[in-house]
């Protein structure tokens, strides 16, 4: 088989891409890559050995975290 | 006797291994450090783990840890309860497995998640040691629909909520011999039988997953459907049988209610039988004889 005749390889998703497709809100979306590169698990999400938050979890997550800092600065 | 459902939740973070889920606050079983323990004999009949990341989970107490890992199997990699189903549940009502008396149970969750935390619910559904699966005699079981619209909270049993049936039954006593809930992001539904006989002096709700959509399965392959449990617990129509849930996050949702009922009579006496409650007679009610 010629090289040319090899089928394409699939070029694999950053995590850009992931983010885009699983939040549709930008600011959600945002702060969850934030968050990925604090714990350093990006490598690990791009090969898929660990998932993003289903979006309503991610709300709730950065919801009571706001919580907790505003309660911290009253 | 009877059987009840408990409820364990929790937000495990990136990576979480074995991630010890808390305890719902329940009326009837007391918890230490978050976890239930128990003071009665009871068998496990089914436990489910319900994660978006789930990948194990298991259970901890000092007796079984003795063994080894109590590994729970399969899980639910979902948040909420499988559209169109069926749900993977650790079934194991014809070889239930004993409940370890005066020791917390822990219900450890893992998952794989890459960020952020996540919602996980246990449940776990216990059955007295004397359970059967046999339904009480009377006329065939038939089943009979209600609604009820409420906000059962969020992360919270919502406490008994009143039925509106669909069309009033004939007044008597009936068996709850089977029943299932369809209500959209609810987890999970028990019943609360306002008569209800005593285990060793506490009182069971039973219970099980709710539908998401009408037309879901909710019950696993090796489960022969609604009346696969036996009697629930049975109620005088002058005193009907309520309803609670629990959900992630509180909303007012509607729940649609199937109960299968059997007909066992009009005598109130007949409350004394089965999960009933026992109790005076009708004929001690109203002082006759020389009691």
């Amino acid at each position: 088989m010629a090289k040319s005749d090899k089928p394409a390889r699939k070029p694999s998703k950053t995590l850009d891409d992931l983010l885009a497709e699983q939040y549709s809100d930008p600011k959600l979306r945002q702060r969850v890559k934030e968050d990925v590169e604090a714990r350093g698990t990006e490598k690990a999400i791009v090969k898929g050995e660990l998932k993003l938050p289903h979006p309503q979890d991610a709300e709730a997550h950065f919801r009571k975290l706001d919580a907790a800092s505003q309660e911290e600065d009253e | 006797m009877g059987f009840a459902l408990l409820a364990y939740q929790g937000a495990p973070g990136v990576n979480a291994a074995s991630f010890d889920l808390t305890a719902v606050g329940d009326p009837d079983f007391s918890q230490r450090n978050g976890h239930y323990i128990f003071t009665e004999k009871y068998n496990i009949i089914s436990l489910a783990h319900f994660e978006a990341s789930a990948i194990r989970s298991n259970l901890s107490a000092p007796t079984w840890n003795a063994l080894g890992k109590m590994n729970i199997w399969p899980v639910n990699v979902s948040a909420n309860i499988p559209t169109p189903g069926p749900p993977r549940i650790d079934e194991r009502f014809d070889l239930p497995l004993p409940v370890p008396l005066n020791e917390e149970v822990q219900f450890q969750v893992s998952n794989n998640l890459g960020a952020a935390t996540e919602q996980a619910w246990g449940l776990m559904q216990i059955a007295t040691s004397d359970w059967t699966q046999n339904i009480p005699r009377g006329v065939m079981p038939i089943m009979v629909r209600a609604t009820v619209t409420f906000n059962p909270g969020s992360l919270v049993w919502s406490g008994p909520q009143v039925l509106a049936f669909e069309q009033s039954l004939r007044g008597g006593v009936y068996a709850v011999v089977g029943a299932e809930v369809q209500a959209p992001a609810v987890i999970a539904f028990r019943l609360i039988f306002p008569r209800y006989k005593l285990y060793n002096g506490r009182k069971l709700r039973p219970g099980w997953i709710c539908q998401q959509a009408v037309g879901d399965l909710i019950y696993p392959q090796q489960v022969d459907g609604p009346m696969a449990w036996g009697e629930w617990g049975r109620f005088h129509t002058f005193e009907p049988v309520q309803i609670e849930s629990i959900m992630t996050t509180g909303a007012s949702t509607a729940h649609e209610v199937r109960l299968w009922l059997q007909f066992l009579g009009e005598d109130t006496n007949l409350l004394q039988g089965g999960l009933g409650g026992g109790g005076l007679s009708t004929m001690q009610q109203q002082g006759a004889g020389a009691y």
